[in-house]
């Protein structure tokens, strides 16, 4: 039997053997054990190939085996002929070796670099062309200049500015953080400079950053990175770059590139000028990887203790997963950077910052709930601590926040906002007839304007402290501007008293030094358009100052609305009657309190807040008025015991404070914590209104018979009792207060009328105080001995 | 460099007290210590020390009858009391003095601070090692013409008409050079451990 030659068998191995001669070779294979051995032989061989080249990759003591490539001094001045004498070999990388050479021409020292070939048939003379071409065009300061590019045979290389200084982590070694920041931001530059230009260095790294004694940096080794062109990203199939600075999109298939790949790089640099450590120390590849797609750094400020929290939030910023979400290029990073360093606000919210911060609230919050179930907090600390994440997790915007800080700048925009408001109202103390008539309103006109357009502006370019301010005052000056606008021009001025009522212009004129007076109709459409821009304001800016004004325009609104309709007014035929216009606004009052129920059952709770505050002001505010009013809404109890006015009246406020624990009640039992607030507030109203009516009934020189006055000082004590004991079933600490404060009251009016000369009633009230006392302290041990006995 | 084996070196050493014995033994071992100190993130002076204090300490304990080859590869002996020399003399220096850069060749390592990691590295180095001094040898015992064939057309992966042009060869000739010298490495790589 004849064995195939050496090769087939490699070629087996090899898998190269197709169709019949694979089959041949197979059939004869398992009849020869020589051949079989052959095989085997030739496999463990194969596998210590395998490892052989793996070595040999990554060590200069292979390079040697490759024909084709550059590794000694001896050979790159072999490629460079007379010019350049080489020194010695400065670095090596996976695109090639660099050398330190002198330009004997010249006489200045360059850097020359060849690119590693894989084959004699690779392509990578077009990379160095590719390479030098980028770098050519990109003349910069902190970017390695390109002097020439050298083809002597198949060998390119490219004649660079040779760099004497530092890789960027060496250098900063016992710098300043400011000094740091200043080389950082040159790098930035340079990044910038190639990021205008359409190209990403693809491997940003501190060693292919060198600086100089000088302190700046040179952006070195473009040797893989992209031009966009107009392209967004580039779809690139094969990972390049540096596994520790490499961006998840980099190491992710589809591999895709952004200028934000770059901006991660930089990221990781700026985590370095920070802490002097990697975000991503894992050392295993296949672990950095997974760590760098998915987990996240720990927060500069708990490696180095003093790190300006802005900084940090940059720093996170540009090392978000999703490059979206990052800086979309260097200029961005460096316009943050510039920001900070200009003392002013820093807008950057990392996310993974916020989900880190979102998964640990959700973990607290579980916690919290149970420490609330095993009665370890009580409802309003729960509340409290609830409210307190809430605010951590879905924080108001950056801005809004800043427009509520009183800083002296904001303290400044809105006084100047207040006086333009001022300015404008003014605009309605005289006629001004010496004016022509379309002038009167213009400076009113204007300055709307321009406080919208400002505004808007400032909204746009993310400016929104100064956007509020803007808004703010333009929403003011709308109401005035439009009056003045149809008071002076004479719009719908015969609209007037459509309904014979009289303007309450002409009222308020009478009683201020007021001269241009407005019709009702003009009162109704300015405060329409009040409303109206409001609303559009807070759908803007969704700031909760615009929910407010939105609210007060509606309640404007509304009392034109009534007025022209004649359901309130100032003339003889609708006389003035709290109780009529209290009335008026119950309902309303109902309604906002209704809306942000529903706002707040809907998870608004931003807009639910003014919503029931105003509502519940209102329906107050209006219950009291109508119960100090003639007719009290519960007058029929007047009818029914026979009572004077005011003590229908102060009865009436009884039973105010009836219903505010009633609606108490049902804010509790809705269940929010905005209801659960509501709740608590009218849980103190109705105390004290149902206690101090019984206490004010009481006095002496009310029209109020003895016999009703001697139950009102049984009652109170009776209530107060009630209230002590009833602040047990939910911890209301309202109610106990009241009921303390209750019955000292009744205590110093019995001592007063009846019992001021008996020594036994202060001596039995101690007696009482300490016996109530002992049973506080038995109490316990007999419900215990009950419950023992009931089980036994 | 004449081939000793590991087994002849470590004879040589239990019996000669001779200078040569000794640096034979260091010649042998010390630039793998060396190269695995690098990776751990010593600058090179603080590697040639750690080496140093690494090969007395074997011998040391190589002399007080310490160390039984049959109990264990000496790779894992030597590993042992280079990683504890390593790891002591960088807690013992100043962070500037560590490499610092993580990007060059040094890299990954010098925060490597899993024993699973650092075990790796070794083995890696001491692999690395073992070929080498394989594949000197072998180049000083093969037919110069064949271990140039295997290195073009092996290791370099140049094409294999290419190799055979080149070495005015037959293909097959270019095939059975690559199969000779891979056994004889395994041979050697077999009698060096």
């Amino acid at each position: 039997m004849n064995c195939p030659e050496q090769e087939v068998i490699e070629r087996y191995i090899l898998e190269q053997l197709k169709g019949q001669e694979l089959t041949e070779f197979e059939t004869h294979l398992q009849a020869c054990p020589v051949c079989k051995a052959k095989v085997a032989q030739a496999r463990e061989n194969e596998r210590l190939l395998t490892e052989l080249r793996t070595f040999g990759k990554g060590t200069p003591e292979t390079a040697k085996y490759n024909d084709t490539e550059v590794a000694t001094v001896d050979r790159a001045q072999s490629f460079l002929g007379d010019r350049y004498r080489v020194i010695r070999k400065v670095g090596e990388g996976a695109a090639g070796q660099v050398f330190q050479v002198i330009d004997t021409v010249l006489e200045r020292l360059v850097a020359i670099k060849f690119l590693r070939q894989k084959s004699p048939a690779d392509g990578a003379g077009s990379e160095a062309w590719r390479e030098a071409r980028l770098m050519s065009q990109l003349n910069h300061p902190n970017i390695a200049q390109v002097y020439e590019i050298g083809e002597p045979g198949a060998q390119k290389f490219i004649v660079m500015e040779w760099v004497d200084g530092l890789p960027l982590t060496e250098a900063w070694k016992g710098l300043q953080l400011q000094q740091r920041l200043r080389i950082y931001l040159d790098v930035l530059d340079a990044v910038a400079a190639a990021h205008r230009r359409d190209i990403i260095h693809r491997d940003i790294k501190p060693s292919n950053i060198l600086v100089t004694s000088e302190l700046k940096p040179k952006v070195l080794d473009f040797g893989i990175a992209l031009e966009t062109r107009s392209l967004e990203s580039i779809k690139q199939g094969v990972y390049r770059g540096t596994p520790a600075y490499s961006a998840p999109e980099q190491i992710t298939p589809p591999v895709e590139i952004y200028p934000a790949t770059d901006v991660f790089a930089l990221g990781i640099l700026l985590y370095e000028l920070l802490t002097d450590a990697l975000p991503f120390p894992q050392t295993e590849p296949k672990e950095l990887f997974q760590a760098i797609r998915s987990e996240y750094p720990e927060l500069p400020s708990a490696i180095q203790e003093k790190i300006p929290i802005p900084l940090q939030n940059i720093c996170l910023k540009a090392l978000e997963k999703e490059a979206q979400r990052r800086y979309p290029n260097a200029q961005s990073l460096a316009d943050e950077i510039h920001r900070y360093l200009r003392g002013e606000k820093i807008w950057s919210r990392p996310s993974f910052l916020t989900d880190k911060v979102h998964q640990e609230v959700f973990y607290h919050r579980q916690k919290l709930k149970v420490w609330h179930d095993n009665e370890l907090l009580t409802e309003r600390e729960f509340d409290k601590l609830e409210s307190i994440y809430e605010r951590v997790i879905s924080p108001p915007d950056p801005s809004i926040i800043e427009a509520r800080k009183l800083s002296l700048s904001q303290v400044c925009l809105y006084l100047g906002g207040w006086i333009v408001v001022l300015g404008s109202f003014v605009l309605f103390y005289k006629t001004w007839e010496q004016i022509p008539i379309y002038w009167r309103p213009t400076p009113a006109i204007a300055a709307t304007a321009l406080m919208v357009i400002l505004g808007t502006v400032m909204w746009r370019r993310n400016e929104g402290r100064l956007a509020v301010g803007f808004l703010a005052t333009a929403n003011l000056l709308i109401p005035i501007t439009t009056l003045l606008t149809l008071a002076q021009w004479e719009i719908l001025s015969s609209a007037n008293y459509p309904w014979g009522m009289e303007s309450i212009s002409e009222i308020v004129a009478e009683q201020v030094n007021w001269y241009l007076i407005v019709g009702n109709v003009q009162l109704y459409i300015s405060s329409w358009c009040w409303l109206a821009f409001s609303l559009l304001f807070l759908r803007i800016t969704r700031s909760s100052i615009f929910v407010l004004f939105s609210i007060i325009a509606f309640l404007a609104w509304l009392t034109t609305c009534y007025v022209i309709s004649g359901m309130i007014g100032f003339a003889e035929e609708i006389p003035w009657r709290e109780d009529i216009i209290a009335g008026r606004y119950l309902f309303p009052g109902i309604g906002l309190f209704i809306l942000g129920v529903i706002l707040d059952r809907r998870r608004y709770a931003h807009y639910a807040w003014p919503l029931c505050m105003v509502g519940v002001a209102l329906i107050v505010i209006c219950l009291s008025v109508i119960a100090h009013s003639d007719s009290t809404l519960f007058g029929w109890l007047g009818f029914v015991f026979a009572l004077d006015k005011l003590e229908a009246s102060l009865l009436s406020f009884a039973c105010n404070g009836i219903m505010y624990l009633g609606l108490a009640g049902i804010c509790r039992l809705l269940g929010t914590r905005l209801q659960r607030t509501l709740a608590w507030i009218l849980n103190w109203l109705g105390p004290v209104h149902i206690l101090g009516t019984l206490r004010i009934l009481d006095l002496s020189g009310l029209p109020v018979s003895e016999s009703h006055q001697l139950i009102y000082r049984i009652l109170l004590p009776i209530a107060s009792f009630a209230f002590v004991f009833g602040s047990v079933v939910r911890q209301m600490k309202s109610f106990f207060f009241s009921g303390l404060a209750g019955i000292a009251t009744a205590v110093h009016k019995f001592t007063v009328e009846h019992l001021d000369k008996f020594f036994a009633w202060p001596v039995s009230l101690i007696i009482t105080g300490i016996v109530w006392m002992f049973v506080s302290w038995l109490l316990p041990r007999w419900k215990a001995n009950l419950a023992l006995k009931r089980k036994g | 460099m004449r081939w000793v084996t590991t087994t002849q070196v470590l004879e040589e050493l239990k019996t000669s007290n001779e200078a040569q014995v000794w640096r034979r033994f260091c010649d042998h071992f010390r630039p793998v210590v060396v190269d695995f100190a690098r990776r751990l993130g010593l600058s090179a002076t603080d590697a040639e020390d750690a080496a140093q204090e690494t090969m007395v300490e074997f011998l040391k304990a190589f002399r007080g009858g310490k160390y039984d080859r049959e109990k264990g590869r000496l790779s894992n002996w030597l590993f042992g009391v280079a990683r504890r020399v390593i790891l002591n003399l960088r807690s013992h220096r100043p962070l500037e003095r560590l490499v610092a850069d993580k990007t060059t060749g040094t890299s990954f390592w010098d925060s490597i601070q899993d024993d699973h990691s650092i075990k790796h590295s070794w083995e890696n180095q001491w692999r690395q090692m073992v070929l080498t001094k394989c594949l000197e040898q072998a180049r000083r015992e093969l037919d110069s013409k064949v271990f140039e064939a295997f290195e073009l057309y092996a290791l370099s992966e140049m094409p294999v008409d290419d190799v055979a042009q080149r070495l005015k060869m037959s293909r097959n000739a270019v095939y059975i050079a690559k199969s000779r010298v891979l056994s004889r490495l395994r041979e050697l790589e077999h009698q060096f451990e």
